[in-house]
């Protein structure tokens, strides 16, 4: 219905238009406005050709790529430090344990049935935790025997004697007053230090089948592998309810028999990772880090470290990630858990040396941002060029407007005064065009006045039309050829044809033709003409 | 061809404009609030719940977004501060938001650190926070620094398990712990029974009583009497007031019924070395429910919570604490994303929900007036709702005393602390090694400390 009314309409539309008379002015600006359109259109189509409407998504990709490869780095320096620094902290604390254990003629194996050994035990190898917590950039560090101070209990299968300081702010350098506290560990040796208990305090750590304890502790009972073959990374999770999330690194403690007598190592809280590892950059203000157990396709966000703003986190109650099929240039992750979706690039991540215990487990470290938060980048980068095309576009027809309107106003007001008979001697407009029109219709409009004088005058205009005819005679054989063929009626397009001569031959002929027959114009000369013709018919 | 010209200029100036950069934050580009705070532990959670639901409701609509990027005790975040204040290499940048209090923000104001917070709040808002906590954030210049949004005041924290116990033994009742005579009694007879209770062995009772700030005592208490203490240059340790402080703050740990800590006394009560103790109300959460022996058995126990003890015949006045938040002095537009902050979290309905959760005492009217009794009722844990209805009783009987800023108050109540708990030690020592009487030795100190 639409299509057969708008293929009447649009026709009908068009002959109009073609019919309507525009001005000297709009035909002028139409020139220039399809002229500015073709230049804007090109220009349009190389900035598309070359990719300049993408420039917000490849700053997006490039500014991941930055960012995912120096915090790659970072991370993986930090955890293989600490690894380091945990391997040799757990060395250490099983050669002076073991010592501490042979002066009282107990063997390693025996630590369980005399808990009287613990607290001295314990006591001494504080100093050595805190010690290495101050070196280490750690927000903890931690001991725990495979023992309980009272075996009686009825807790005692899950409960484990042990220390944990933790140090409240890892990021900053303050080695005159350390910020440590107690978290785990006997009141009597936080006394000592002297150091404060933490709100989560308790004596001992309640241990569960699977943890990080029990998961550590059975990779090195009976296996031959070396110690730096043996340390495990607890994913993300709290020690007790109310604790501040954090990775674990545990070492078994091994003694020169063999025998795993606890473990020890160091905490990277969720807070420090986030201090070390959030991404920076003002446009991407919801761009965050996730290192993540990594699971086929899937990234367990509930057991992932997060640097970032806090609000943009990705599950914080749980929930995985499941890495989508990368489009232009990013891959896309969707969380189980609101269904949102993050844009970024991730990579896996060593945290074990090869032919580690725990060498199978992999890890991944990604940089992500909310999908829709690219999408408003693009999109915000194409507005502000749209924008300046638009502005540029209005610049254009505004100029196109004040550029025709001068261009043609002398023509314009020549043609006015031409009509209103008021054009001035010796008037120049500086465009030859217009300055050679006036010359011309000044020139007829004095043969006009001649030949009006002409046919007021009977006597006067005999004498004139016998010395034309007289005149004839001393034109030249080519010269009165043309004038025959103007006799005729033709004009001097067609004689120029008829002779075979170009045009400016035939202007020649008629300079002189006009001379010898002294006639200021054509139209005179027809005046002649038409006489002449007169008197042959009359005769 | 004039519109032409006023469409052209219109569009110039919307371009030029859309180039500037406003005072206010733009949903389209966030601007990102750094913060510190000390409401670790089990304040942590709801400190970390309120920030998350403001950038994901006003701050998401407005365009901010505040970062917690430390989270540490009011001692460290002051030390810190300092550092920042005397540009100590490796001190870390000022965050945008920091918890300080007035001592601390002098200093801050002094470098140029500090934005005044008067711009940011008209009178009416600045009329529904109570006005004693506005004045506190108020510096020498008459302008508001340090903005309250939670406050807290020291109260008797009472472990009734054991308490009970001793009462039934003794039968020294719960109201004896109204006046600090009556604590310093308490804390005597406490160590005599449970001393007795071994009799085999000699001074090996239990202390009964310890305070977080001994300094407070003595402000608060000389106060009470109707006298000060702090002068500008020193305290004022040698008058008949005084003597009633240190009577009470000496002569109980010379005879073993105090402990004397460099921690918090809420260490020793989960270990039940103590009874009961003077701290603040936001330390409610570190006393927990239990009490852990070194065998590592665990006995469950209730607290009771009191208010603040009274010197006999003295007036009802307690101690008015805790900090506030200061703003960084940077750009309007972060100034004024963080006092955004700020109101929000100040708002009866989430400053309650803060209060109910920590301890804190609300510091807007209506969440005083209206919202407290209420909260009651609904409060997380037995020992908050008693926290919360010690705190009510206090605010409707109680004055209180603001400390001074002097420039040397800081160094004049620390050193206080620290010399009177070495000659409580050194006393208690001298008493168990001497077998002299406490009434001998404290004289002997009291002569020691006024000349030190």
């Amino acid at each position: 219905m639409f299509t057969s009314i708008s293929s009447r309409i649009l026709p009908e539309k068009i002959r109009l238009f073609r019919e309507t008379r525009l001005s000297l002015h709009w035909h002028s600006f139409a020139y220039f406005i399809l002229f500015l359109l073709a230049v804007m259109s090109g220009i349009f189509l190389i900035l598309f050709s070359t990719g300049v409407f993408a420039v917000g998504l490849r700053e997006c990709q490039v500014f991941l790529k930055n960012e995912l490869e120096h915090i790659t780095v970072d991370v993986t320096r930090e955890f293989s430090t600490l690894s380091v620094e945990g391997v040799a902290l757990a060395e250490h604390l099983a050669e002076q344990i073991e010592k501490r254990l042979k002066a009282a003629g107990v063997n390693p194996s025996g630590l369980k049935d005399h808990p009287h050994l613990l607290e001295p035990i314990l006591s001494e190898s504080a100093d050595r935790l805190l010690m290495a917590l101050e070196k280490s950039k750690s927000s903890g560090v931690f001991l725990i025997l495979d023992a309980t101070v009272n075996p009686a209990l009825p807790t005692a299968e899950n409960s484990r004697a042990g220390l944990f300081f933790k140090n409240m702010e890892p990021n900053v350098i303050n080695l005159t007053f350390p910020a440590f506290r107690f978290l785990r560990g006997s009141a009597a040796i936080a006394r000592q230090k002297p150091l404060n208990l933490l709100p989560q305090w308790q004596m001992e750590f309640q241990v569960t089948p699977g943890d990080f304890f029990f998961t550590t502790m059975n990779a090195a009972a009976g296996s031959n592998l070396p110690l730096s073959r043996l340390y495990y990374w607890n994913p993300c999770s709290a020690l007790a309810s109310n604790c501040e999330k954090a990775m674990l690194l545990c070492v078994p403690l091994i003694t020169s028999d063999g025998t795993v007598i606890g473990v020890c190592g160091f905490e990277v809280s969720a807070m420090l990772f986030k201090l070390k590892n959030t991404p920076n950059n003002p446009t991407y203000t919801r761009a965050f880090t996730i290192l993540a157990p990594l699971y086929g396709d899937i990234l367990d966000a509930s057991k992932a470290m997060y640097a970032g703003n806090y609000h943009a986190v990705p599950s914080q109650s749980g929930g995985i990630l499941s890495i989508m099929a990368p489009a232009k240039g990013l891959s896309n992750y969707l969380a189980s858990a609101d269904g949102s979706v993050y844009s970024g690039l991730h990579q896996k991540i060593n945290l074990y040396p090869k032919n580690s215990a725990f060498s199978g487990d992999e890890w991944v470290l990604a940089v992500l941002i909310p999908v829709q938060d690219i999408t408003a980048i693009v999109r915000q980068y194409n507005r502000r060029f749209l924008l300046l095309f638009f502005a540029l576009f209005i610049f254009s027809i505004v100029t196109a407007l004040l550029i025709s309107r001068r261009s043609v106003a002398p023509v314009v007001g020549a043609l006015e005064m031409v009509k209103e008979r008021k054009v001035p001697d010796n008037m120049r407009s500086n465009i030859q065009e217009i300055d050679d029109l006036i010359a011309f219709l000044t020139a007829q409009d004095a043969a006009s006045g001649d030949l009006a004088g002409l046919s007021q005058d009977p006597v006067k205009t005999s004498a004139l039309f016998d010395a034309f005819v007289n005149n004839i005679k001393t034109l030249s054989p080519a010269e009165r050829a043309v004038f025959n063929l103007y006799m005729e009626g033709y004009t001097a397009q067609e004689i120029a044809k008829i002779l075979c001569l170009s045009i400016n031959t035939i202007k020649t002929h008629n300079k002189r033709i006009y001379t010898k027959l002294n006639v200021s114009s054509r139209k005179e000369l027809m005046v002649y003409v038409r006489m002449m013709q007169e008197k042959n018919g009359k005769t | 061809m004039r519109m032409i010209l006023l469409v052209t200029l219109g569009l110039v100036l919307f371009l030029a404009s859309a180039g500037c950069d406003s005072d206010r934050p733009d949903p389209k580009k966030p601007v990102t609030i750094t913060m510190w705070h000390n409401y670790g532990g089990q304040m942590q959670s709801v400190m970390d719940e309120l920030i998350d639901e403001f950038n994901s409701t006003v701050g998401r609509e407005k365009g901010i977004i505040v970062s917690v990027t430390s989270i540490s005790a009011s001692k460290e975040l002051q030390e810190k501060l300092f550092m920042i204040a005397a540009g100590d290499p490796g001190a870390p940048e000022m965050p945008d938001i920091v918890t300080a209090y007035p001592k601390t923000a002098i200093i801050l104001r002094e470098q140029g650190l500090l934005a005044p917070l008067d711009e940011q709040f008209t009178a009416k808002e600045l009329d529904a926070y109570l006005p004693q906590f506005i004045e506190e954030g108020r510096l020498s210049d008459g302008k508001l620094y340090v903005f309250p949004i939670a406050k807290s005041t020291e109260v008797l924290f009472v472990n009734q398990t054991l308490f009970d116990r001793f009462s039934a033994a003794t039968g020294v009742q719960l109201d004896s712990l109204s006046t600090f005579e009556g604590i310093a009694e308490t804390a005597v007879k406490y160590y005599e029974w449970t001393d007795s209770l071994t009799p085999d062995k000699a001074n090996d009772g239990k202390t009964f009583f310890t305070a977080d700030s001994w300094f407070n005592i003595a402000q608060v208490g000389i106060a009470q009497l109707g006298g000060e203490f702090v002068f500008p240059d020193h305290l004022h340790v040698s008058s008949d007031l005084y003597r009633r402080i240190w009577e009470f703050s000496v002569l109980p740990a010379l005879a073993g019924g105090y402990a004397v800590t460099h921690g918090y006394s809420s260490d020793l009560s989960k270990t039940g070395e103590i009874v009961c103790s003077l701290g603040s109300t936001a330390g409610i959460l570190f006393y927990g429910d239990s009490i852990t022996y070194p065998d590592n058995t665990i006995e469950a126990v209730t607290y009771n919570i009191l208010p603040y003890p009274v010197f006999r015949g003295g007036k009802k006045i307690a101690i008015q604490r805790g900090g506030g938040m200061c703003i960084k002095r940077s750009t309007p537009k972060k100034e004024y994303a963080a006092a955004l902050f700020l109101k929000w979290f100040t708002q009866p309905e989430q400053n309650m929900r803060f209060v109910y959760s920590t301890g804190y005492l609300p510091v807007t009217k209506e969440a005083f007036e209206n919202n407290m009794k209420q909260e009651i009722y609904t409060a997380k844990t037995p020992n908050l709702k008693k926290l919360l209805e010690a705190a009510t009783l206090m605010y409707g009987e109680y004055d209180f005393l603001i400390p001074p800023n002097y420039e040397q108050f800081d160094g004049l109540s620390k050193a206080y602390e620290i010399r009177l708990k070495q000659l409580m030690s050194l006393g208690r020592k001298s008493v168990i090694q001497d077998n002299k009487a406490p009434s001998i030795v404290g004289e002997e100190l009291y002569g020691v400390f006024i000349n030190l």
